[in-house]
């Protein structure tokens, strides 16, 4: 059993069992091996501070996602505001591209990085569908937005993957996009 | 399309769904209705599916990277916090959460942060720091070096932020290696953290916010088996935590307390 000081807290074991999925979903939010660490624990410390909020049957991965997601969004606000670089566009804010560079080194295949090179309000939805394998609906949960915009989410990012990994097949007519 | 003429043309989030199966059957079958006759339609499902099953795969190395001191840190923190559930829960405001760069000197500021309860007065900032602090891994200060122009530009943020002049507060401690500072906040309020390390980077945290209480002397407690320093000067509360013996904070107060 994963240990802390009290076996019989599920919570905190939840939470120790949950690190290495934290990880990797902080990972492709911050791209850069320092802030990532930091993401991980402001999770763990706000998932305690808001224990009392977690409903005891729920889904812990996706409650942690969640306010992972909230925390490193809350950080890009901040920090676009402070660089006077702040936009309303909701598209844009999440566009984080021009906040932070990507460490190349985290990410070790072709496929990461052409994942980790999409603006994270793609990304973060592509990492809860495919990787997480949340459905529609409960990733639209986790990140509190309507399912439709998942679903434009997510097309958008496999068209942008397709384009970076199959330039080819890129090319395919769209049938009637909407991204 | 000849054979559904009123089926709605599917745009990309159709297909898309189409791929992940995860449509709705009535319109899956219009839609492999369309494909038939649709060359292009095909193509395009093919491209929308091409690296989708491969996702998973490609991200689960990652799984196995979890640097082990972050992992250490955060155990070692959720112990401590064992004991404490009850008093979490309660909590109208914490800290918050400063994520700074290696390279940019960047600050980040989550000010504004709410709770829900009002039980604000049981609500020690030592405590609160000292839980904070009990996050930090020796790997994570190694990584911070900052540059003197990043460590200025820092310090004057957070002069800024908390209304006292820190410029130079860098060099005050002899023998510790300045690492960030950070603006938090507490209770609505800017913190200022200010990490130092020694040279086998053991972290030690400086932090200061607004008080109106009276001018004290730096005196020592522990939280969280942390040895911790406390004063107030000029207005303003101040501490120094560390996992480091007692006298070595009590010096360290009384340095930045101005009192060596």
């Amino acid at each position: 059993m994963i240990g802390t000081k009290k076996n019989g807290d599920s919570f905190h074991t939840g939470i120790v069992t949950m690190l290495p999925r934290m990880w990797r979903f902080a990972v492709s939010l911050c791209r850069q091996r320092a802030l990532a660490e930091d993401l991980v624990q402001q999770t763990c410390q706000r998932a305690l501070e808001r224990r009392h909020q977690f409903e005891a049957g729920s889904q812990l991965d996706h409650w942690l996602f969640s306010i992972m997601s909230s925390i490193w969004k809350n950080h890009l606000r901040a920090e676009k505001v402070r660089r006077g670089i702040g936009v309303i566009d909701a598209v844009e804010l999440w566009d984080d591209s021009n906040v932070l560079a990507l460490e190349q080194s985290l990410m070790q295949s072709e496929l990461q990085r052409a994942v980790a090179e999409l603006p994270l309000w793609q990304r973060e939805t592509i990492m809860l569908v495919y990787v997480e394998e949340m459905s529609y609906q409960e990733a639209a949960t986790a990140l509190n937005i309507p399912i439709g915009t998942v679903m434009s989410r997510i097309a958008a990012a496999k068209v942008a993957l397709a384009a970076k990994l199959n330039p080819d097949m890129a090319l395919a007519r769209p049938s009637k996009v909407k991204q | 399309m000849t054979s559904m003429p009123s089926a709605r043309p599917p745009d990309d989030e159709d297909l898309v769904a189409y791929v992940d199966n995860r449509l709705a059957p009535a319109r899956r079958t219009e839609i492999e209705q369309l494909m038939r006759e649709d060359f292009a339609l095909q193509e395009r499902i093919a491209m929308l599916a091409a690296g989708t099953p491969s996702l998973k795969d490609a991200f689960r190395p990652m799984l196995g990277e979890l640097p082990p001191h972050l992992e250490q840190s955060i155990r070692r923190t959720l112990d401590v916090h064992a004991d404490n559930v009850q008093r979490l829960s309660r909590r109208t405001f914490g800290l918050g959460l400063g994520l700074a760069t290696l390279s940019g000197g960047i600050l980040g500021y989550f000010a504004g942060r709410s709770g829900n309860s009002s039980d604000t007065a049981s609500l020690d900032w030592r405590r609160e720091v000292a839980s904070y602090h009990a996050f930090y891994g020796k790997d994570t200060i190694r990584r911070l070096k900052p540059s003197q122009a990043e460590t200025d530009q820092e310090l004057e943020i957070v002069s800024d932020a908390i209304g006292r002049q820190l410029k130079g507060i860098d060099r005050v401690l002899n023998g510790y290696i300045y690492k960030r500072a950070q603006i938090l906040s507490f209770e609505k309020a800017p913190l200022i953290q200010i990490v130092f390390a020694t040279p086998d980077d053991i972290a030690i945290a400086f932090c200061m916010k607004r008080s109106p209480a009276s001018q004290t002397s730096p005196t020592m407690s522990r939280f969280y088996d942390l040895p911790l320093a406390s004063w107030t000067r000029d207005g303003l509360d101040e501490l120094v935590v560390a996992g480091l013996p007692e006298k070595d904070i009590l010096a360290m107060a009384k340095v930045l307390s101005g009192r060596a």
